[in-house]
C-alpha cells in the first residue's frame, strides 16, 4: 500500500473519535439533569405496572401514557416502567417505599386488595395515597359451546347436584377465584372443583381441549378468543356490555355477583394532597380524550373516572367482601419442595460419596499454567463493592462505574501506563455512553 | 389475493425495507449482549410503534424477534456467553471451536444453520398454521407433564458423562425454581423472610451468573495464559460448502421441524427448542461425532442454532392462528396487535388477512437479511475476541450487571447474579455440568403448573398420565431414555472410572 495511514494516525483518529463521543453523553447526562421550572411536575411521573409488557394493566396504562404525553396534559411525560413478579407484590412494594414526591406511582386494579387480603403481600390499600380508579371491566363466565350446560342457571344447578366436579378454570387466590366464590354462594351447596390454570390463553386451550368445563376470563381477552367456540353465560357486573347485549348479567340470572375491577392510581402514603389532586385532574381529563375514549371503546372497557369519597368508599366496600371470603385448596398435592430436596439430597449422596469413596486416587495435574485466583477474587470483590455503592445509594451509576472501571482496569493492567489511556477512555464511555443510551434512548432507569 | 398484495406493497417499499433493516440490525445487536434479550427490546419498542401504521409496526417488531434470537450466537461462540437464553446450546460447542482456532467456521455454521432453520420453520408457518394449532390444544395438562418429563431425561444425556452428575445439576436447578409464588395455591414458599425473593428468582440474572459470571472467574483466572484467537479473515470459510450441505442436510432438517414444533407449544421457547435438537443430534449421531459434543462439533452448533431460530416459526403458528403465545415474546406480540387494535385468533384470518401475510413475510425478509448482514458484519464483530482481557472483563462485568438490574430495575436481581456467578464457577470446580441446572430451572415451573393443573382436574388422581395416549407415550420414552444407559452401563460395567 502507497498510501497508508501510519498506526499513529490512526490511532489518534480512533481517540479523537472516542473523546467526541464521551464529550457527547457528558453533555446529555449534565443537561438531562438540570430541570427547569418550580412547579409540580419538574421531571417525567414514573407509573409502575406490576405485569409483563404486553398485559391488560400494561395495556390499558400505556393508552394512557399516549394520551397525556400526546396531548400534552402534563407538562412532562409519563413514564411506564414494568415490574413484574410476586404477584403483585414487587411492583407494589416498589411504589410502597419510593419516597412519596409524586414521581413514583403504581396502577393496579384489585389484585392489591386481594392479595393483601390472602396474605400474599403485605401491602394493602392503607399502605397508598389513592388517586383515582379509573376504566371499569367486568368478567365473563364461559363455557364451550358443546358444554351440556348452555346457561348459568344450568350450571350452578349442576354444581349443587354433583358438587365438586364441575372443573372451573382459574387462579387460586386471585380475584378471579374470590368471583367463582362469591358464585357460589348464591346457591347454597353448589361447589366447583377449581383449577388453577395460570393466564387467560392457558384456560381458553383447557376449555377448547374439554380438559374444564367453566372458565372465568376478563371481558377483553373474552372478545379476543370469543371465535374459538366459546359460549359466554354470563356476565359478572352491574349492566351488560355495551356492544355485545345479548349476554345477561349474573343479577338477572338470580346470582348477583360484582366481578368488575377498575384500574386504581396509587402514590406512597403521605404525597402531599395538592399532588394526588392534580394527578387525579390529568386522569379525569385524560379519559375523555378521543384516542382513550376509542381505545378503550375496543378493548370493552368503560372509560369512567371515580375520585375522592366514591373511590374511597368502594375501596372500603371491596376490601370487606375480599376479607369476608377465606378461600382454601380443595386438593391435597404433592410437596415440590420436599420432592427437590430429597432428589437434591440423594444425588449428592451419590455424587460425592463416590468421589469421597475414590479420593485415594489422585487426580492427575494437566494443567501446568500458573492460575492468578487472586485477580480473579480481587476482581469480583471490587465487583460487590461496586454493586454496593449503587445499591446503598451512596454513588450514582456514572460515577460507580468511572470508579469500577478504573480500579479494576488498572487493578488487571497492573498499572501498566501504556494501557492508561485505554482504561480511562472505557471507563468514560461506559459510564456517561451507557447512562445516556439507556435513560435517554431507551428510558430504562439505572441505579 | 388483494391483502398478499397489500402485505407486499408494504413490506417492499423503501420505509418496509428500513424498517426490517433496522429491526434486523437491533435485533441482532441486543441478542449478541448477554443480558439484553429481544424479549426486552420487543417490550421496550413497542411504545413506539404506538403510532406507526400496525403494518409497519409489525414488519419491525418482527425482524427485532428474528435478529434477537440470530444475535445470541455471535458472544455464544466467541465469548462463551449465550447473547440470549436461545443460544445456550451453542456455546457448549460453538466456543470450543473457536477456542480450536475456528472462529469463522463455528459462525458461519452457526449462521446458516440460523437461516435454514428459519426458512424451514417458515415453511411450516406458512402452510401448517390452522392444523396444527388446533392440535395443539387437545393436549391435557398431564401430557405436558409427561412432555416436560422427557425434556428432563433427555437433559440428562446432554450433561456429559455421569447422569448422577446432571442429575444433581437439574435438582439443584429445580430447587433454585421454587422460591417465591407457588402457582397452584398463591402461597409464599422457600422466600426465607426476604420479600423481593416473593417473585422468584429471575431467569437472566440466575443465566448472566451462572454462564457469564462463572466465566469470567475462571477466565480472570487464567489471565496468563496466551490467547491468540485467530480472527475471521475470509468470509469463504463461512459460506456452506456442497460437502457441508450434503452432511448437514438431515441434521438440518431434523433439528428445525424439532425447533418449530417446540415452537408451536405454548410456553416452551427457542431455548428448549434447541436443547431438543441438541439432544436428538447427540443421540443419533455416529460414535466418532458423539464424542466431539461439547468439544466443538459441528453437528451441534448445526442442530442447535437451525432449532432456535425454527422456534421462531413455529411459536408464531399459534399466536396468529389462535391468539395464544407460544413464548415470551410472541405474549409481548399479542400486546402489540391488540394496542393496533387488531384481534389475533381467527377472526384476524378473516378481517385483517394483509397482518397475517406481513408477519409470515416479514420473517421471511428478515431472516434472508439477517444472513448477509451476519455474514458480512460478524467479522467485524469477531474482532471482541481479540480485545484483551484486562480491558474486556470490567466492561464486561458492567454490561452483566447493568443487563441483571434494567430487567426489573432492583438490586435483587443483581445480588442474584453475582451469588449465581460464585455457584457456577463452583459446579465448574466439582465438575458438575451447568446446563442440567438452567433447564431444570427453566423446566420446573412448567412441569410444577401443569401436574397442580393436572391434579386439581383430576381430584387429586395421577392415573390419568398413563391413561391418556399421548402422555402415556412421552412416559414409556423416558423410561426407555433413561433405562438405556442404565442398561449399557450394567452390561458393560463401569470403565470410566
Amino acid at each position: 500500500m502507497a498510501i497508508s495511514m501510519t498506526t499513529v494516525q490512526t490511532n489518534a483518529i480512533k481517540h479523537a473519535c472516542i473523546a467526541g463521543l464521551i464529550l457527547l453523553s457528558v453533555f446529555q447526562y449534565f443537561k438531562a439533569g438540570s430541570y427547569s421550572g418550580d412547579d409540580y411536575p419538574r421531571k417525567p411521573i414514573r407509573v409502575v405496572v406490576p405485569f409483563q409488557p404486553g398485559g391488560g394493566s400494561d395495556t390499558f396504562v400505556r393508552i394512557v401514557q399516549k394520551a397525556i404525553n400526546d396531548n400534552q396534559l402534563m407538562p412532562q411525560p409519563l413514564v411506564v416502567v414494568n415490574k413484574p413478579g410476586g404477584g403483585t407484590s414487587i411492583g407494589s412494594s416498589y411504589v410502597k417505599d419510593a419516597r412519596a414526591d409524586g414521581y413514583t406511582a403504581l396502577c393496579l386494579h384489585e389484585a392489591l386488595m386481594v392479595a393483601k387480603s390472602t396474605g400474599q403481600s403485605p401491602n394493602g390499600p392503607d399502605d397508598y395515597e389513592a388517586v383515582a380508579a379509573t376504566g371499569e371491566y367486568g368478567v365473563v363466565i364461559l363455557v364451550s359451546e358443546k358444554s351440556p350446560y348452555q346457561s348459568l342457571g344450568a350450571l350452578m344447578a349442576a354444581a349443587k347436584e354433583q358438587p365438586e366436579t364441575l372443573k372451573f378454570g382459574l387462579n387460586l387466590n386471585t380475584p378471579s377465584h374470590f368471583c367463582a366464590i362469591m358464585l357460589e354462594n348464591t346457591l347454597p351447596g353448589a361447589r366447583f372443583r377449581f383449577v388453577a390454570t395460570g393466564g387467560g390463553a392457558h384456560r381458553l386451550a383447557g376449555v377448547m381441549g374439554g380438559h374444564l368445563d367453566v372458565i372465568i376470563l376478563s371481558v377483553g381477552e373474552y372478545i379476543r378468543f370469543q371465535q374459538n367456540g366459546l359460549k359466554a353465560i354470563a356476565y359478572l357486573d352491574e349492566e351488560r356490555i355495551v356492544s355485545i347485549p345479548d349476554i345477561p348479567t349474573g343479577i338477572e340470572l338470580g346470582f348477583p355477583v360484582f366481578g368488575g375491577n377498575l384500574h386504581y392510581w396509587w402514590f406512597p402514603k403521605g404525597t402531599d394532597q395538592k399532588i394526588v389532586d392534580y394527578f387525579a385532574g390529568v386522569l379525569a381529563r385524560v379519559m375523555e380524550t378521543d384516542y382513550v375514549l376509542q381505545k378503550t371503546k375496543d378493548l370493552e372497557i368503560l372509560p369512567r373516572i371515580i375520585v375522592g369519597d366514591e373511590m374511597n368508599t368502594r375501596i372500603k366496600q371491596r376490601m370487606e367482601i375480599f376479607d369476608s371470603i377465606k378461600p382454601k385448596n380443595r386438593v391435597e398435592l404433592p410437596d415440590f419442595t420436599l420432592w427437590t430436596l430429597v432428589s437434591v439430597g440423594l444425588f449428592s449422596l451419590i455424587v460425592f460419596g463416590k468421589r469421597w469413596l475414590n479420593s485415594r486416587v489422585e487426580p492427575q495435574k494437566t494443567d501446568t499454567l500458573r492460575l492468578r485466583h487472586d485477580l480473579a477474587f480481587g476482581t469480583i470483590l471490587m465487583t460487590i463493592v461496586y454493586v454496593l455503592l449503587m445499591g446503598l445509594r451512596i454513588l450514582p451509576f456514572v460515577w460507580a462505574t468511572i470508579v469500577f472501571i478504573m480500579a479494576s482496569g488498572l487493578f488487571l493492567t497492573h498499572s501498566d501506563k501504556r494501557k492508561f489511556v485505554y482504561v480511562l477512555e472505557i471507563a468514560l464511555v461506559m459510564s456517561f455512553g451507557l447512562h445516556f443510551v439507556f435513560t435517554q434512548l431507551f428510558t430504562i432507569d439505572l441505579p | 389475493m388483494e391483502a398478499l398484495h397489500i402485505a407486499s406493497a408494504y413490506l417492499f417499499s423503501v420505509q418496509g425495507l428500513l424498517l426490517v433493516i433496522i429491526g434486523t440490525v437491533l435485533g441482532i445487536t441486543m441478542g449478541a449482549i448477554p443480558g439484553l434479550t429481544g424479549a426486552m427490546l420487543i417490550a421496550l419498542t413497542l411504545p413506539l410503534t404506538f403510532n406507526m401504521d400496525p403494518v409497519n409496526a409489525f414488519i419491525l417488531l418482527i425482524s427485532m424477534y428474528v435478529g434477537a434470537i440470530s444475535g445470541g450466537l455471535i458472544t455464544a461462540t466467541l465469548l462463551r456467553m449465550p447473547g440470549t437464553p436461545a443460544s445456550i446450546m451453542t456455546t457448549m460447542d460453538g466456543y470450543p471451536m473457536a477456542r480450536a482456532g475456528k472462529p469463522g467456521r463455528a459462525l458461519g455454521l452457526g449462521i446458516t444453520a440460523s437461516f435454514v432453520g428459519g426458512c424451514i420453520s417458515w415453511l411450516f408457518l406458512i402452510s401448517l398454521s390452522g392444523p396444527i394449532a388446533r392440535y395443539s390444544t387437545k393436549l391435557g395438562p398431564f401430557d405436558f407433564f409427561a412432555l416436560v418429563l422427557l425434556a428432563f431425561v433427555l437433559i440428562a444425556s446432554v450433561g456429559g458423562k455421569s447422569i448422577s452428575h446432571a442429575f444433581l445439576s437439574a435438582s439443584l436447578g429445580v430447587l433454585a425454581s421454587l422460591p417465591g409464588i407457588d402457582k397452584a395455591t398463591g402461597n409464599l414458599r422457600l422466600t426465607f423472610g426476604f420479600e423481593e425473593l416473593s417473585g422468584g428468582l429471575k431467569l437472566l440474572p440466575v443465566l448472566i451468573g451462572m454462564f457469564a459470571i462463572s466465566q469470567i472467574i475462571s477466565d480472570l483466572s487464567r489471565i496468563d495464559e496466551k490467547i491468540t484467537i485467530i480472527p475471521v479473515k475470509r468470509t469463504r470459510d463461512m459460506f456452506f460448502k456442497l460437502k457441508d450441505w450434503k452432511d448437514q442436510a438431515i441434521n438440518l432438517i431434523r433439528s428445525s421441524v424439532i425447533g418449530t414444533w417446540v415452537g408451536i407449544l405454548p410456553g416452551i421457547g427457542a431455548n428448549i427448542g434447541s436443547v431438543s435438537a441438541y439432544s436428538a443430534a447427540k443421540s443419533m449421531a455416529k460414535p466418532a461425532e458423539q464424542a466431539k459434543f461439547g468439544k466443538g462439533s459441528e453437528v451441534a452448533i448445526v442442530a442447535s442454532e437451525s432449532a432456535n431460530n425454527a422456534t421462531i416459526g413455529g411459536a408464531l403458528i399459534p399466536l396468529i392462528s389462535l391468539g395464544i403465545p407460544g413464548s415470551v415474546i410472541d405474549a409481548i406480540l399479542l400486546g402489540g396487535l391488540l394496542i393496533h387494535g387488531l384481534q389475533p385468533g381467527p377472526l384476524l384470518f378473516q378481517q385483517n388477512p394483509e397482518m397475517v401475510y406481513t408477519i409470515m413475510g416479514a420473517m421471511f425478509v428478515s431472516n434472508v437479511f439477517m444472513f448477509f448482514f451476519m455474514i458480512v458484519a460478524v467479522r467485524y464483530l469477531a474482532r471482541l475476541a481479540s480485545i484483551p482481557r484486562s480491558l474486556l472483563m470490567p466492561v464486561i462485568l458492567v454490561f452483566c450487571i447493568v443487563g441483571s438490574f434494567a430487567l426489573s430495575t432492583r438490586m435483587f436481581d443483581v445480588w442474584t447474579m453475582i451469588f449465581f456467578g460464585l455457584l457456577g464457577f463452583g459446579f465448574e470446580k466439582t465438575k458438575i455440568p451447568l446446563a442440567p441446572f438452567v433447564i431444570g430451572f427453566i423446566l420446573a415451573p412448567i412441569a410444577e403448573e401443569n401436574l397442580q393443573m393436572g391434579l386439581m382436574a383430576s381430584n387429586g388422581s395421577f392415573l390419568p398420565m398413563i391413561q391418556r395416549p399421548i402422555s402415556l407415550i412421552f412416559v414409556i420414552s423416558s423410561i426407555a431414555l433413561l433405562s438405556i444407559p442404565l442398561y449399557k452401563r450394567y452390561r458393560y460395567g463401569s470403565t470410566q472410572n
